[in-house]
């Protein structure tokens, strides 16, 4: 049984523009231990997918609508608040992009970790604060003892991060799920965390799902990568796999148009055309408009996810 | 690639920007200064990209804004087409902005929401009386639109109804309108999808190439800049730690800053497992910087001297500059 | 950025959000209604407000005098209405005078900063150190009472909130880079704050300002109250409290129209206010 099976996922957005498909039939497993990438642009749903797997999409406007999410067995969907909140920051964590506004800035920062112990744990003031150092400490922060007992504002993004990695596995969590958590740094600061994040992933085993549009992040962190375009699932590889033979042409436009760090280009190539409206998805394949390799049925009928071997799906009429 | 050699339209000496730190009990003594810009040099010549790359914190944004006098310097000279723009009165100074634009890297807050696309591009056009009448205007607002990848249609349209992409797309129709030789970018493409930063990469270098322009392109992200950029310049807390040709650069770095940053950038490649310099500790203030050299703390390769004295910003062979007592090939680990 | 702007071309939106919520189209109805009477009322009253009867005073409402007599046998109906003309004229020029100096002085501050900021700032906080309405009561005292000195008195009291109102406003956009584009582009000062920030601090503003017309109707009547408004004979609803005061047991009437009457219309400004509010909010965009 996988620690994560996400099943023909549906959420919707109701907007006064109209309905917006957010996430649109996504599925896919995570083993435990194992990590898992989710990579696509700004309005792909993969933020809307990660919310959803411990059930924090707004919800007016939001909602899902469909499908199903098992945590190590249990539907997430359908269970009551008080499961959901006993698996929430427990078994099941999550960091987001911006650590100063994950933290709150009138509370030091040992008290936010340790509130997350004694929440679940039970654990008396003194143990929880104890265990807090003991987090901050593993997340490489010198002097824990002084950071816990500071306030956010006094720490440097890079810190604070950390400081937001500790509260997560406060609770030795299986799941760890990170939006974007590099996006807001320096790229030196960047790197540490990423260090971080890869020597946790090792140490502790847990399980990690990544959630970004950069793909340079991706390539070195994670064992498996998904890819969406809006709200769909369009390619689901090994990492190795899908940098060195991406399948489906967003994949392949997606990381053509990367600029290499290690050689100039004479010209960069783009995936032509924009994003389409959220509410006015076209017809067939959502990325039709944009392919160079579109057919009719392209533009008719939404081509299926299929295995295309090495452990890799895609949806594609091209490939199907 | 280089350049064609030429004169520089615009050369930069000694540029500085000192914030002050309020204090005291009414708030009106001053108790210290934040160095964000101290004392930066630097030339670029007609259709030339100088890059401007760092961290935040490091002045680059600040140097930017002081080439068109948004913020005005504390010192140092800025001399356009051998003009000093620091000694020139408001009257001179407006008719200079044509020469000098900026792009700037929101594509959401830098244009007015309550203006249509037309008035927003043909702003430098009416403030500067470059249009004789209505006809002429729209006729040259749709002449931009096109080079810029849009389209007549776009004319009466409000920017909320643009995604990104496009609206950077106007930005940049608006910094062209009035001819101008240069052209700050301000991180221009870090907002934007993947796909589309490549979009609008490409029309900067096709602009380029078309009107001659050179581009003072500020930017964090180095594959970009290896991409767009003739030259680089490295800043750290306020000061160039080095400068030279991208390529020279890119390979052998002088500066261990320069190292650390070229081997922190990510890379799309799995199979590229390099050994990382992870630098320790965090990217100090500019409100409380370091003695010496300012990177110091963070340097691997520092020693006693790097306390104590700043390293000057010296030739190191090959046309590089790098500003470190050890100056040397530093090699980027595989 | 959008929190202050509202996109134009969303005017529809206005009538869709009042066809969503009937409290505060009643409120927008009711300040229309309000200030069409008010507008009209020399026209519509029964009887005349200033002619006296002693025969008929103090006399409960009837049938004639629908809100009854007070004690000089005049008719409250009639008081009210020629009454709220004034409160209301007081209570909206009041804040449209302010509004006028205030939003100036904000911006500038806002705008450049520094020690121009410093000096409007102090000023505006010494008044506002005042409470308003002993702010009104010195002014009062030292113009005499008198119409005018109300809408002064009340503008120079309400002066502060709109500074400060526009100043941070006006901060805030400052920093936003399409102002720096404006600069860049080579506009001047002036033009920049009258077509850039002017615009987009409008929203705020105007929420600002119905709901301190409701203030200013309360505070008119405070001030009326003491004596120091309009003066009898041209009745007030402040100063028909004041009136009614007197025999409150005997004949409550004056006081009691008078006072739902300023009542409804600080409600009305108060919902009105309540509403440009809500939809200046981005948050209910879905």
């Amino acid at each position: 049984m996988s620690l994560l099976e996400v099943d023909q996922l549906q959420v919707h957005l109701f907007t006064n523009r109209g309905l917006v498909r957010a996430v649109d039939g996504v599925s896919f497993s995570l083993e435990a231990g194992r990590s898992l990438g989710i990579v696509g642009e700004s309005g792909c749903g993969k933020t809307m997918t990660a919310l959803a797997l411990m059930r924090l999409i707004p919800m007016p406007p939001a909602q899902i609508v469909g499908g199903s999410i098992r945590f190590d067995g249990e539907d997430v969907v359908a269970m009551d608040d008080a499961r959901l909140r006993a698996l929430r920051g427990n078994q099941i964590a999550m960091i987001y992009q911006d650590p100063m506004t994950t933290l709150n800035p009138v509370f030091t920062v040992g008290e936010q970790i340790a509130e997350s112990v004694r929440l679940h744990r039970h654990d008396g003031r003194h143990a929880a604060f104890l265990r807090a150092v003991e987090m901050l400490q593993l997340v490489g922060i010198p002097d824990p003892d002084r950071v816990a007992r500071a306030y956010p504002h006094q720490l440097s993004g890079g810190m604070r991060q950390r400081a937001v990695i500790a509260m997560a596995l406060a609770c030795d969590p299986k799941l760890l799920i990170a939006d974007e958590p590099t996006t807001a740094l320096d790229v030196t600061i960047q790197a540490q965390i990423l260090e971080l994040l890869r020597r946790l992933r090792d140490d502790l085993g847990t399980g990690i799902i990544l959630i970004t549009h950069d793909l340079g992040v991706i390539a070195d962190l994670v064992d498996e990568v998904v890819v969406m375009y809006a709200g769909k699932l369009v390619e689901h590889a090994p990492v190795r796999h899908l940098f060195a033979d991406p399948q489906h042409p967003y994949t392949q436009g997606l990381l053509r148009s990367v600029p290499s760090l290690d050689m100039r280009e004479h010209r960069l190539k783009t995936i032509d055309g924009t994003v389409p409206p959220a509410h006015a998805m076209p017809a067939g394949c959502r990325f039709n408009p944009r392919c160079s390799l579109v057919r009719e049925v392209c533009r008719e009928k939404e081509p299926p996810l299929v295995d295309i071997g090495q452990g890799s799906r895609a949806a594609c009429w091209a490939l199907a | 690639m280089s350049a064609p050699i030429t004169e520089p339209i615009l050369v930069v000496r000694d540029l500085r920007k000192h914030f002050p730190i309020a204090g005291g009990p009414l708030g009106f003594r001053t108790v210290g200064q934040v160095k964000a810009v101290d004392g930066v040099s630097f030339e670029v010549s007609a259709g030339e990209t100088l890059a401007l790359v760092g961290e935040s914190g490091c002045g680059k944004s600040t140097t930017g804004r002081m080439l068109l006098r948004l913020t005005e310097p504390s010192g140092g000279e800025i001399r356009f087409d051998g003009i000093d723009l620091l000694g020139l009165g408001r009257t001179d100074m407006r008719r200079r902005r044509r020469e000098i634009q900026i792009v700037f890297q929101d594509p959401y807050a830098s244009l007015s929401p309550r203006q249509r696309v037309e008035d927003i591009i043909a702003e430098p056009l009416d403030v500067n009386g470059l249009c004789e009448n209505a006809a002429a205007r729209r006729d040259r607002v749709v002449e931009l639109l096109r080079l810029v990848g849009l389209d007549a249609v776009h004319l009466r349209r409000y920017p909320f109804e643009f995604s990104g992409g496009q609206r950077q797309r106007v930005a940049i129709a608006r910094a062209l309108a009035p001819q101008p030789r240069l052209i700050v970018a301000d991180e221009p493409v870090s907002a934007l999808d993947v796909s589309i930063q490549s979009q609008v990469v490409n029309l900067m270098q096709d602009l380029q190439e078309q009107f001659r322009l050179a581009y003072v392109f500020i930017s964090h992200d180095l594959a970009v800049v290896r991409h767009i950029a003739h030259r680089v310049a490295v800043m750290y807390l306020g000061r160039l730690v080095e400068v030279g040709d991208t390529e020279t650069l890119f390979s052998q770095p002088h500066h261990p800053y320069t190292q650390a940053l070229l081997s922190a950038a990510p890379v799309a490649d799995p199979e590229r497992r390099r050994t990382r310099i992870v630098l320790t500790g965090d990217v100090p203030s500019p409100a409380n910087v370091p003695s010496g050299c300012h990177f110091h703390p963070r340097c691997p390769v520092a020693e006693g001297v790097c306390r104590e004295t700043v390293p000057v910003l010296r030739d190191v062979g090959g046309g590089q500059m790098a500003a470190c007592h050890f100056a040397k090939a530093f090699p980027i680990p595989v | 950025m959008s929190d202050i702007a509202i996109a134009p071309g969303r005017q529809s939106a206005v009538l869709t959000y009042l066809a969503g919520n009937k409290l505060t189209a009643m409120g927008a109805a009711l300040c229309c209604l309000l200030m069409f009477v008010a507008l009209i009322s020399p026209w519509i009253v029964p009887f005349d407000p200033l002619e006296q009867s002693f025969a008929t005073a103090n006399q409960g409402p009837s049938e004639v005098h629908w809100f009854g007599t007070d004690a000089f046998g005049r008719d409250v109906f009639s008081r009210v209405l020629i009454g709220g003309r004034v409160s209301l004229s007081i209570g909206i020029c009041a804040p449209i005078l302010s509004a006028l100096f205030g939003v100036w002085s904000g911006m500038i501050a806002g705008y450049f900063g520094g020690w121009t900021d410093r000096l409007i700032s102090r000023f505006s906080d010494l008044l506002m150190s005042f409470p308003s309405l002993l702010l009104g009561v010195m002014i009062a005292a030292a113009l005499g009472p008198s119409f005018q000195t109300a809408v002064i008195a009340i503008a120079v009291a309400l002066f502060p909130r709109f500074v400060r109102l526009s100043r941070s406003a006006t901060q805030v956009l400052r920093r936003e880079p399409f102002v720096d584009a404006s600069i860049a582009a080579g506009r001047g000062t002036l033009s920049i704050m009258l077509r850039h920030v002017l615009p987009n601090i409008a929203g705020p503003l105007v929420v600002a300002l119905s709901l301190w017309v409701a203030t200013a109707i309360r505070l008119e009547a405070a001030l009326s109250f003491l004596g120091l408004g309009a003066q009898p004979p041209t009745p007030s609803w402040g100063n028909m409290i004041r009136d009614g005061m007197s025999d409150l047991v005997g004949d409550p009437w004056p006081a009691a129209f008078a006072g739902a009457a300023i009542t409804l219309a600080v409600l009305a400004f108060n919902m009105v206010g309540d509403a440009l509010r809500d939809m200046l909010d981005p948050e209910l965009d879905t």
